[in-house]
């Protein structure tokens, strides 16, 4: 099996709360950093109808129990997509509607002060 | 796969039409504050708003704003071989009133799309934009712009009015006159039976109530009977709703056309003869949901494809219709249904 890597960004460049898109081979990315500077990775392709996941927006996981009640938990962000607005857990990948539904998580890590993606079985051109 | 696009939105600002407008109104723009009526009572609450994120412009400008970004996202990315520009600030939509300069501004809305967007890229066509609540300016509108071999529609955004009504004859007249389809579309002004809801999701669900009113309003005014070679496509509903309304109206006209007689045909067939549907938006099913609806409607030259771009529910060509149709149904949707109901798109020029 072999592993595909990708220099994605210097690591002070992708602060809590931002995105940064990279192509691991064919394979698009993109990278989170969520509010508690976690490294997140999944694929930047929506599994509705495709669009790149980057240009969209990084919200807070909006919850509610009774009509009209709105509580936003900071500590679930949510990936939404730029088109339809599918809503995607960046922790886990899975659309916010239905868990079945998931992108491909990616492995992503500092190493020297540089962000770096990787996965095995990516085409590389 | 040829594609024709029967929906993709140009916008102006207002500033940007006071040289195609009478001098005569421009005090109203600059000086008074006019702007276009908008009822809808919630934002639309997605990543980029009424547009598509990567749709807006860096400098803030709205989706379809610029020509160079529409071909890239477009015209280019799905190989479109032709588009139809179904606009903005189509005053059909709003209320009744300043009647004159609406007329007014929808002429200089027309000139300017007409320069700066349908002459400029081979690919695209365009829709005349009239104000309905003035149907003899209408169609003295749509006599005018008939004449640029472009234009291929007369657009009717949907207020609360049903277009079916008599005194909005002359405009189905004139685009009949001129062999130009009537496009019918949404609006943010556009209600459904039971108002606006509370929530921006009940409104867009129910989008589908409005173009059912039109339909059935053209069909039992005797608007279609009249012009039996006029065409309308209902833009922006989608098309799930088709079966019901085709079943339903058939059923009614069975029951009730003493009421109607000058309704001569049953309604699903002036649907079949005379109405298409933009596909946009479409809503996730499978191939064998989509021919068994299909075969519902009764006919396969209902449905013609559209992306509604810039708009946050773009549908993509190559994603919102499920994989897996037959070879000929996908040509149909995509192109061969577009091309003949605009009777006056050439015959694409292939490189």
């Amino acid at each position: 099996m072999s592993e595909t890597s990708v220099d994605v960004c210097a690591a002070g460049d992708l602060e809590p709360g931002g995105m940064a898109p990279a192509r691991l081979g064919m394979l698009p990315i993109v990278v989170v950093r969520t509010l508690d500077g976690q490294l997140h990775g999944l694929v930047d392709r929506c599994l509705h109808q495709g669009a790149r996941l980057s240009g969209g927006r990084l919200l807070p996981h909006t919850e509610g129990d009774t009509l009209g009640e709105y509580r936003m938990l900071d500590s679930r962000e949510v990936l939404k997509c730029p088109w339809h607005g599918y809503e995607y857990d960046v922790r886990t990948g899975c659309a916010v509607f239905d868990r079945r539904r998931a992108l491909r998580r990616i492995e992503v890590r500092e190493e020297a002060g540089r962000i770096v993606a990787s996965a095995p079985n990516v085409s590389a051109s | 796969m040829s594609i024709v696009d029967v929906d993709v939105h140009e916008r102006a600002a207002l500033e940007d039409l006071l040289p195609y407008l009478e001098p005569t109104w421009h005090r109203y723009i600059t000086q008074y504050g006019w702007v276009p009526d908008r009822f809808l009572p919630y934002s639309q609450p997605t990543a980029g708003g009424l547009d598509r994120a990567d749709a807006k412009l860096p400098d803030g400008r709205p989706g379809g704003s610029d020509l160079g970004l529409l071909r890239e996202q477009v015209l280019d990315e799905y190989g479109i071989e032709q588009a139809v520009l179904t606009g903005w600030l189509n005053a059909s939509s709003m209320q009744e009133g300043w009647t004159e300069f609406k007329t007014a501004l929808m002429s200089a809305y027309n000139d300017w799309a007409v320069e700066n967007w349908i002459e400029r890229d081979d690919r695209l066509f365009g829709s005349v934009h009239v104000n309905a609540w003035d149907a003899e300016g209408a169609a003295r509108e749509i006599d005018r712009m008939a004449e640029h071999p472009r234009i291929v529609q007369v657009m009717l955004y949907i207020g609360d009015q049903p277009f079916g009504q008599p005194r909005y004859a002359p405009i189905f007249a004139a685009a009949a006159r001129h062999d130009l389809v009537v496009g019918i579309h949404h609006s943010e002004n556009s209600p459904t039976a039971l108002g606006r809801h509370r929530y921006f999701a009940e409104w867009h669900t129910l989008v589908p109530q409005v173009f059912m009113s039109q339909a059935v309003s053209l069909i039992f005014n005797g608007v279609l009977e009249r012009h039996p070679e006029l065409r309308v496509i209902l833009v922006e509903g989608g098309f799930t709703y088709v079966p019901h309304l085709i079943w339903t109206a058939d059923q009614q006209w069975r029951e009730l056309r003493h009421e109607v007689p000058w309704v001569k045909r049953p309604p699903g067939r002036i649907i079949r003869e005379q109405v298409r549907f933009a596909s946009q938006p479409a809503v996730e099913m499978r191939a064998d949901q989509l021919t068994t609806l299909i075969d519902q409607m009764g006919s396969d030259e209902l449905i013609c494809f559209s992306t509604d771009y810039p708009h946050w529910d773009f549908d993509s060509p190559l994603e919102a219709l499920p994989r897996g149709l037959p070879d000929d149904l996908a040509r149909k949707i995509f192109a061969e249904n577009a091309r003949a109901t605009y009777r006056r798109l050439p015959a694409p020029v292939r490189a």
